[in-house]
């Protein structure tokens, strides 16, 4: 039998994913418990009339940037550790990466359908590599300061910060554009409902009139041009596929569990219980916590806050030394170093080449996906080059680090 | 406590092992695996799969030889065959016994190996999977030599559909051309993945080819036209759309191994890494499938021993299978012995006795044929041991006249086919010719041999990297991989002088050359020089004892040869009890209860690669050992 | 250069002339200070335990005088080093060990370093234009293609 066939149809894999679709469950949640802030608790109720296509696009637009913003500090998390080294922490770090990646694709995707085009790399006026250090796009959380860093303790936690805003019941925002103005969202999995539930108006209004919003005709990317994720990429030619790509990406991102803090924690209640071998895989904050406390989940271990581990992992030990990362200097730039040095030579073969990759991805997700296969290849050059120049002496006695910047 | 009695035992978790196990099991069989290798190596739990794995990684890195054996582990315990051992014999009267295992009597070496562990030997195979030829079944009507299968290549047809989808081979089937690949060779079918890209160099080789005029060879009087043709191998690419099947089920009712139709809601799946089924979907390009894909997007029998169904099977690991033991009548089999170990090195170890109602030996041909004869049974027909066999790797090796970019992608992605049969099998052997994707890595150790080369010469600086650059992006290597034909005194023998380390035997390979052979290798070069000529390529090869020592001298010129680590014959597979040791059901002539699975049962080789006709007949085994268990 | 006495400074400085790689490159290979501790460690109990020390300060005369230029740095080793000097081994030994990693035909092996990195960070199979087998891998495809990285690639 397939994996992912098994993946598909795991219980737990559901019922995570089942939560989703029960808003009117969750929202009751949410009332119960006011101090935290919850997806679709803030969804003021004008939104679904004054959104236009327009509008949608534009959030989607947004919401491929917020995916986008994390990759380069997991990056360079990612290719600080020492090559051979801390193997378990790498290879959970590198899942993450690949699903946000995915995101970013399926959210292209989305934008298709609804005929829109995505802009990946260039946009006019505001740049879409944020320089580092940075807040997330669209707002989501004021005093959440992003650093490209290697991996540390610290690093870790800002991690978790980014994959679970709700956590540490710190406010947060995302702000949606609704009729040119914009509305103000306090965690990921709020904005993206709200944009799910744009999606639903619009569609239903197109709907009313015979119509529909999926008219894109252009090619999307399929599981052919993207493998290697946790989760299959979703091609959108409906309001079901729809929700399935915002599902899954807040499934696998922070949002599905923020309702379930809000409920008090019950001795074994099963919804909890979210880890162990069967579950191939679950929301990166989990994964990012492994990292942080260097266990795993054991399938005992409940996610809540205030059960008994705490929401945190006790299961089989994982191997991290933290002294096996190179330290590179915290957001650096090519301006730091003069432009006939090596180092800056390699800082920019780098960012070029990062710059490439942004640029495949574009074509690649406005319909030639059969150019992503030279994408894969670019993101292996990249990998090593990055490598190197966590390697490479720079300032301060730390290594120089790649810097994601924009090159023309 | 009265041990458990199995529906089947099996020794060896190697692809025949792997196979059987998962089919039998899938078919609610009850499974013992005996497996000699570490534990370690069988775990299917992600987190200990990929450390173990990792360690194979590192032990790899740190090989200063990376021969096909270096990532793995060598047990004094169940020693392994390995190709580092391989020398010129001492003499006729001695044999060489370098190593803890083979002891070489000659007067050629031996020239290819395998793997005792979890996953046997496809841990670091390559990967190739063509099929063989119709005519390669029926060598004794058709030429006159070696002996007919007791089938034909239609019967096994089916059971190749099998093979390919569980090693999950990636080809093109309307590239295939060549002799005997007419339009029902594959009929109406497709590879469960596309093809491999072919690579760089192997298009620069073709360009050449074609520049050079009209690609025709002469080869004793007759004109051959050279032919480039994809290769289908078991690494994952893009699962094909088109591709019709799903599965391999057990139809109880119709007593048959069936492949399941394809449906939108169940469809083909390529087996990922053990440790993600995420990793290794595709081949990432690498270049080290032997010995170790380090995103297991290569096939190897662990991917298919995970798909066992878990409860109807055991899997005993450090457990070395010595003997068969048969009832006083000395007809049906009662046991497997076996010796347990703790840490593979310790010499200190345990028998004990695996009880089934059926047996079966999958521990690769050497082996089998070894724990037969050391178990004095199965051999009325004085066939086992004999008939060893292998691919003799011809190789010859060039400069392209511009840049082909080698040391890139999977071993070999194109082959050429116009060799694979003709009528001049009847006086030297056929021959398949990959083209190799890595350098001249395998005859002279390049790329570091270039290196010492060039230091010595006083290369330095910008001098040094300008000429590295230049030699190493254009070296080409051209495989002429011939069939050997089945001789008797080409054979496995025992001998109470050899034992391990835990008082097994060692295998005792003797091993000779023929004219047949001979020959073949004097029509490779001379078939080489040719397309070297028209590619343009500029022939740098040179034999000698020197640089191997499977050397052989015929008509003046002297040749090497390499083992292709196909290991195939020694209990041949036929249509009569006094002529062979198996049945076309892969069971023991002289044992009820006894089959072997494996090269072994090939009564000749072909010239395609032999684990996906082995893996075809495995199916066939499995399908014929359900039979026999649902009759009773 | 600052101080006389700087060995890993030094041996980089040499090692890219020997090898005609850029210092970045030799840098970002990482195995520049295990490399160095290797060396020393190598000749420390050898009868000419100077050897090395002697080598690293002709290298640096040799590049304060005819360095930045390539060719008169290499004619200088030449004339000095090769073939019959006392540093002949080591020059040919310190080249192999960028290339290849390797020590007298042994990968190197360093305490507290991932073992096989010196395999791994050989630059050989950057002068191939290429990766090491098992490492670095690629991508699907790569192979059909010309290679993307151009490190090796003469400019
Ligand atoms: C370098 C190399 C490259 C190759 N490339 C190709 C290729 O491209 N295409 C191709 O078709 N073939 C190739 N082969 C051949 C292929 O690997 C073998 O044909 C195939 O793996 C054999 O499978 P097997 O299950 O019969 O035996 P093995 O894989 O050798 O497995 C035997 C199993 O039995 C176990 N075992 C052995 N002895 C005992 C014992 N006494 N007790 C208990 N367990 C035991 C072993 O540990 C092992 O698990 C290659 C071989 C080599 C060496
Ligand atoms: S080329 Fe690389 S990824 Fe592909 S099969 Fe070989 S080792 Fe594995």
């Amino acid at each position: 039998m397939s994996n992912s066939y098994q993946h598909n149809n795991n219980p737990r894999r559901q019922q995570l994913n089942s939560r989703l679709k029960h808003k009117q469950q969750q929202e009751e949640e949410a009332k119960k418990s006011p101090k935290t802030m919850l997806r679709g608790a803030a969804a003021p109720a004008t939104t679904k009339k004054t959104a236009t296509l327009e509008d949608l696009k534009e959030n989607l637009q947004t919401a491929m940037e917020l995916e986008h913003s994390t990759i380069p500090p997991y990056l360079c998390a990612l290719y600080s550790i020492k090559e051979g080294k801390n193997l378990m922490a790498a290879e959970i770090v590198k899942s993450v990466v690949i699903e946000e990646m995915l995101h970013m694709v399926m959210v292209a995707n989305l934008i298709n359908s609804i005929g829109g085009s995505p802009i990946i790399g260039k946009v006019k006026g505001k740049p879409f590599i944020p320089s580092y250090p940075t807040r997330l796009p669209g707002n989501v959380d004021k005093d959440l300061i992003i650093n490209l860093t290697s991996l540390t303790k610290e690093q870790v936690r800002v991690f978790c910060k980014i994959e679970h805003p709700g956590d540490e019941e710190r406010e947060v925002k995302v702000q949606l554009r609704v009729n040119s103005g914009e509305i103000e969202y306090h965690s990921i999995g709020a904005f993206y409902e709200a944009v799910m539930e744009q999606i639903e108006t619009l569609e239903a209004e197109a709907q009313k009139k015979g119509k529909t919003i999926f008219t894109g005709k252009t090619q999307q990317v399929t599981p052919e041009h993207y493998y290697g994720a946790g989760g299959s990429i979703i091609n959108v030619h409906s309001i079901e596929d729809a929700r399935a790509v915002i599902d899954e990406i807040v499934d696998q991102g922070e949002g599905s569990f923020g309702s379930i803090f809000a409920e008090p924690y019950g001795e074994g209640q099963e919804e909890y219980l979210w880890f162990g071998a069967d579950v191939e895989e679950y929301a990166h904050y989990f994964r990012f916590k492994e990292v942080q406390y260097g266990r795993f989940y054991k399938p005992t271990d409940s996610a809540h806050r205030d059960s008994p581990n705490g929401g945190l992992p006790t299961g089989e030990e994982i191997d991290i030394d933290w002294d096996d990362v190179y330290l590179m200097n915290d957001n650096p730039k090519m301006e730091d170093y003069p432009k006939d040095s090596e180092v800056y030579q390699k800082m920019y073969d780098f960012n070029k080449t990062y710059c490439n990759l942004l640029d495949n991805l574009d074509k690649g997700c406005n319909g030639k996906p059969e150019v992503l296969r030279e994408g894969i290849m670019i993101m292996f050059d990249m990998k090593y080059k990055a490598q190197e120049l966590m390697k490479i002496p720079g300032k301060n006695g730390l290594a120089a680090g790649p810097s994601f910047e924009y090159i023309d | 406590m009265k041990e458990k009695e199995y529906d089947v035992v099996i020794v060896g978790s190697g692809i025949s092992g792997a196979i059987m196990a998962k089919t039998l099991t899938q078919a609610g069989k009850s499974v013992l695996i005996l497996e000699a290798g570490l534990t370690a190596g069988a775990s299917m739990k992600s987190n200990g799969a990929y450390y173990n794995y990792m360690t194979y990684m590192e032990t790899f890195f740190n090989a200063s030889a990376k021969v096909p054996n270096s990532p793995y582990p060598n047990l004094k315990d169940a020693p392994s065959i390995d190709v580092i051992n391989i020398e010129t014999i001492p003499s006729p009267t001695e044999p060489s016994t370098k190593g803890d295992y083979l002891v070489q009597a000659g007067p050629l070496p031996f020239g290819s190996d395998n793997w005792r562990g979890p996953g046997g030997t496809t841990m670091h195979w390559l990967g190739t999977t063509p099929r063989m030829l119709p005519n390669d079944f029926q060598m004794k009507t058709k030429y006159g030599v070696g002996v007919d299968w007791p089938f034909t290549y239609d019967d096994l047809k089916p059971y190749y559909e099998m093979a390919e989808l569980e090693i999950g081979v990636s080809g093109s089937v309307k590239e295939q051309k060549g002799p005997g690949v007419t339009k029902n060779y594959y009929g109406n079918y497709e590879f469960p993945m596309e093809k491999i890209p072919q690579s760089y160099l192997d298009q620069v080789f073709m360009k050449e080819m074609k520049k050079g005029g009209d690609s025709v060879v002469k080869l004793n009087g007759k004109k051959y036209k050279i032919e480039f043709v994809s290769t289908p191998q078991g690494r994952n690419s893009i699962p094909c759309p088109e591709y019709q099947y799903s599965d391999i089920k057990w139809d109880r009712r119709r007593k048959k191994l069936v492949l399941e139709k394809s449906t939108p809601t169940n469809r083909y799946q390529q087996a990922g890494a053990i440790w993600s089924p995420n990793v290794g979907l595709r081949c990432e390009g690498n270049a080290s499938c032997v010995p170790i894909c380090p995103v297991q997007a290569k096939y190897n029998a662990l991917k298919t021993l995970r798909k066992a169904v878990g409860d109807h099977l055991d899997i005993k690991t450090q457990a070395v299978a010595s003997k068969v033991l048969v009832d006083k009548k000395g007809e049906k089999v009662t046991g497997i012995e076996y010796k347990t170990f703790d840490t593979g090195d310790d010499v200190v170890y345990n028998t004990y006795v695996a009880k089934g109602k059926i047996y079966v030996l999958g521990a690769s041909a050497i082996e089998n044929a070894k724990i037969l004869l050391a178990s004095g049974i199965a051999n009325s027909s004085d066939q086992v041991g004999r008939n060893l066999m292998d691919h003799w790797v011809l190789l010859t090796w060039g400069l392209m006249p511009k840049k082909s970019y080698p040391y890139r992608g999977p071993g070999s992605t194109t082959n050429i086919p116009t060799f694979r049969d003709g009528a001049f099998r009847k006086n030297h052997a056929a021959w398949i010719s990959p083209v190799d994707n890595w350098g001249w890595a395998w005859p002279v150790f390049s790329p570091g041999s270039d290196l010492s080369n060039a230091l010595s010469q006083n290369m330095l600086g910008k001098e040094l990297k300008n000429h590295l650059n230049d030699v190493l992006t254009r070296q080409v290597l051209l495989h002429f991989e011939c069939e050997q034909i089945p001789d008797p005194e080409n054979r496995v023998t025992i001998d109470e002088k050899y034992k391990d380390p835990i008082g097994n035997y060692r295998p005792i390979v003797h091993y000779h050359t023929n004219e047949y052979m001979n020959k073949s290798l004097e029509a490779a070069v001379k078939v080489s020089d040719q397309i070297f000529k028209e590619a343009n390529i500029e022939d740098h090869t040179s034999y000698s004892q020197d640089l191997d020592p499977d050397y052989v001298e015929y008509n003046g010129k002297g040749y090497n040869f390499w083992g292709a680590g196909h290991i195939v014959g020694t209990h041949r597979m036929g249509t009569k009890p006094d002529n062979s040791v198996v049945n076309p059901d892969q069971r023991t002539w002289d044992h009820d209860n006894l089959y072997l699975i494996g090269c072994g049962n090939m009564p000749t080789l072909g010239t395609s690669n032999p684990t996906l006709t082995m893996s075809a007949l495995t199916f066939k085994a499995a399908e014929a050992i359900l039979k026999h268990l649902d009759k009773k | 250069m600052k101080e006389n006495n700087n060995g890993p400074e030094i041996l980089l400085e040499i090692s890219a002339y020997l090898t005609g790689f850029e210092k970045a490159d030799l840098l970002g290979t990482g195995m520049l200070d295990p490399y160095y501790r290797y060396t020393v460690n190598q000749y420390v109990n050898a009868d000419d335990s100077s050897t090395l020390q002697s080598f690293l300060m002709e290298s640096k005369d040799i590049v304060d005088t005819f360095g930045p230029d390539e060719d008169a740095v290499i004619s200088a080793v030449k004339s000095r080093f090769l073939p019959y000097s006392k540093f002949n081994t080591l020059v040919t030994q310190i080249v192999t060990m960028w290339y290849t990693g390797e020590w007298n035909g042994n990968i190197i092996s360093i305490d507290g370093y991932t073992k096989g990195q010196a395999y791994v960070q050989g630059l050989i199979w950057d002068a191939a234009e290429t990766h090491p087998p098992g490492a670095k891998q690629p991508g699907y495809g790569s192979w059909a293609k010309e290679p993307i990285n151009s490190k090796g690639n003469i400019k």
